[in-house]
């Protein structure tokens, strides 16, 4: 008995397995749901059928041979695959958010399953369209880690085409031409406001990072010119995905990190400090830079020198000061590099200034800032 | 013995919540974050073990950065749990084959915690591990 229960729940899974493996051929587009079963075309009908198949393999196997747990494990292992593929893939509305979100995690840390023709494009579409904010951010993140695993392809993604290097470079200075040049878009506290006459080309230009199409770099150093907080997070997380795989695009990190110094806000602020304190020594200048530029507000780009900036408000009072917290953490630890060191203790000196200056202001307009909270950054 | 179950996907996890309902345990299962920790909190609680599900939604206790979108959140649950309750049994029962959740959680004392992965455990097998190990015997 529990052999022939085995056997078809074991050909149920294979068929789902054959129409996943034959839409990733080409021309096998729409083979999964055209050959999918109607119970499992919709999420509650879907979680009873694998809630029914789980309780079968455990019932069978509670006092089976040996021989039946082992197969019965295994089936059980190839259903809770199954499920979490149909959750992703399938654009069933009633598929509840966890169970989504369950299954991008699921998928996200398979390098098998995210490699999947359908599910990469699936998980592009959830990343773009699905109507929950946190649910599309967790698609992008297994997406942007999964592109800093691939080996750098040389050349072949900077191309010409829609997204490639000379019509990026193109809209860049077009962008850059039309507002003034000097200083980032962004504030350390506050993201650029996109641009709403290119709302739409924002869209497009997430939509080829999310599908590694095209010249990544560029695509993101012109996002950063009309993109807004959202386009910040999206970029935040790629960087954050860059370094934490040890991807070997090191570019690609720089142009993140000068396009996050655009954006600005504060997600972006605390991605470039956390690249301060973990990139390569390329990255983490860059970050530097990054940070003197928001901190400066783009006095630098002026001045060539870094001039501190005049603090206007206590919540940018305590941006400055978190900064500066953090980079005194930096100073202080031995495995970051000394010219990184040398250039952060630069940077500190310039927002002590500021600070000094916010508070003697403060006290002169009757306020009353500790005068004693920044003498842990001496 | 009185096991609290996390997990965002409670009808998922029913067959084994009956199980181990059938193995005598009483089960309180919270599918949120928040209200687990809030329990956990609170001295006049007692539990003898908690399941934990790694991957489920961060509810205000995280931030998303802090559990990688959610993939996560467990870990940053067990942190809090050992601040409160450094002695408590600790299943991390999960779906996710994250090579660096995994190694966090073995590295951990085993007469405390145990890391356990969903699709290779059938419902009574998951009863049984959690028996041994609330026994000392496992």
């Amino acid at each position: 008995m529990s052999a022939a229960k085995l056997k078809m729940i074991a050909k149920s899974l294979r068929e789902m397995e054959i129409s996943r493996e034959e839409h990733d051929q080409p021309g096998g587009e729409g083979a999964l749901e055209r050959r999918l079963p109607p119970s499992l075309k919709r999420w509650e009908r879907r979680t009873t059928a694998f809630l029914n198949m789980s309780a079968e393999l455990n019932n069978v196997s509670r006092n089976g041979s040996a021989a039946v747990v082992v197969s019965a494990t295994e089936l059980h292992e190839r259903a809770w695959k199954a499920e979490h593929i149909l959750n992703v893939v399938l654009d069933d509305v009633e598929t509840p958010i966890s169970a989504r979100r369950a299954a991008i995690n699921y998928i996200g840390v398979d390098e098998d399953l995210i490699a999947s023709p359908l599910i990469q494009e699936k998980l592009v579409h959830l990343a773009m369209h699905h109507p929950d904010p946190e649910l599309r951010r967790t698609a992008w993140l297994h997406l942007c880690r999964h592109h800093s695993q691939m080996p750098l392809l040389s050349g072949s993604r900077n191309g010409d085409g829609n997204f490639g290097r000379e019509r990026m470079r193109s809209l860049f200075k077009e962008f850059i031409s039309q507002r003034s040049p000097l200083g980032p878009r962004g504030t350390l506290l506050q993201s650029a406001e996109v641009n709403r006459e290119h709302e739409g080309l924002v869209s497009e230009l997430l939509g080829a990072l999310s599908r590694a199409e095209g010249d990544r770099k560029e695509i993101a150093l012109t996002l950063s010119e009309i993109g807004g907080e959202e386009a910040a997070l999206r970029l935040t997380d790629a960087l954050r995905s860059e370094i934490e795989e040890h991807s070997d695009d090191e570019d690609y990190q720089v142009y993140l990190t000068s396009s996050l110094s655009n954006l600005g806000g504060s997600a972006a602020t605390e991605e470039l400090i956390r690249t301060l304190e973990s990139g390569s020594g390329r990255v983490r200048l860059a970050a530097l830079s990054g940070l003197e530029s928001l901190a400066t507000a783009g006095s630098i780009a002026l001045t060539e020198y870094p001039e501190p900036a005049t603090i206007e408000s206590a919540e940018m009072r305590d941006a400055y000061l978190k900064l500066a917290e953090r980079l005194h953490g930096v100073i202080g630890t031995s495995t970051v590099p000394p010219f990184v060191r040398h250039k952060a203790d630069e940077l500190l000196d310039t927002i002590r200034i500021s600070l000094n200056s916010f508070e003697h202001r403060s006290n002169i307009l009757g306020g009353d800032p500790s005068k004693d909270q920044y003498s842990t950054l001496a | 013995m009185r096991i609290m179950f996390i997990d965002d996907e409670r009808r998922r996890m029913q067959l084994y919540v009956e199980e181990l309902e059938d193995s005598g345990h009483e089960v309180v299962f919270e599918d949120d974050v928040d209200s687990a920790l809030k329990s956990l909190g609170d001295p006049i609680e007692r539990f003898d073990l908690i399941v934990l599900d790694i991957s489920m939604a961060r509810g205000t206790s995280f931030a998303f950065e802090d559990t990688l979108g959610g993939s996560r959140t467990g870990l940053a649950v067990y942190d809090k749990i050992r601040s409160v309750r450094p002695a408590i049994k600790v299943v991390a029962f999960t779906n996710v084959a994250d090579r660096r959740v995994a190694e966090r959680f073995q590295s951990e004392d085993r007469r405390f915690c145990r890391f356990v992965r969903k699709p290779e455990t059938l419902p009574f097998q998951f009863a049984e591990l959690v028996g041994k190990f609330l026994g000392g015997t496992e």
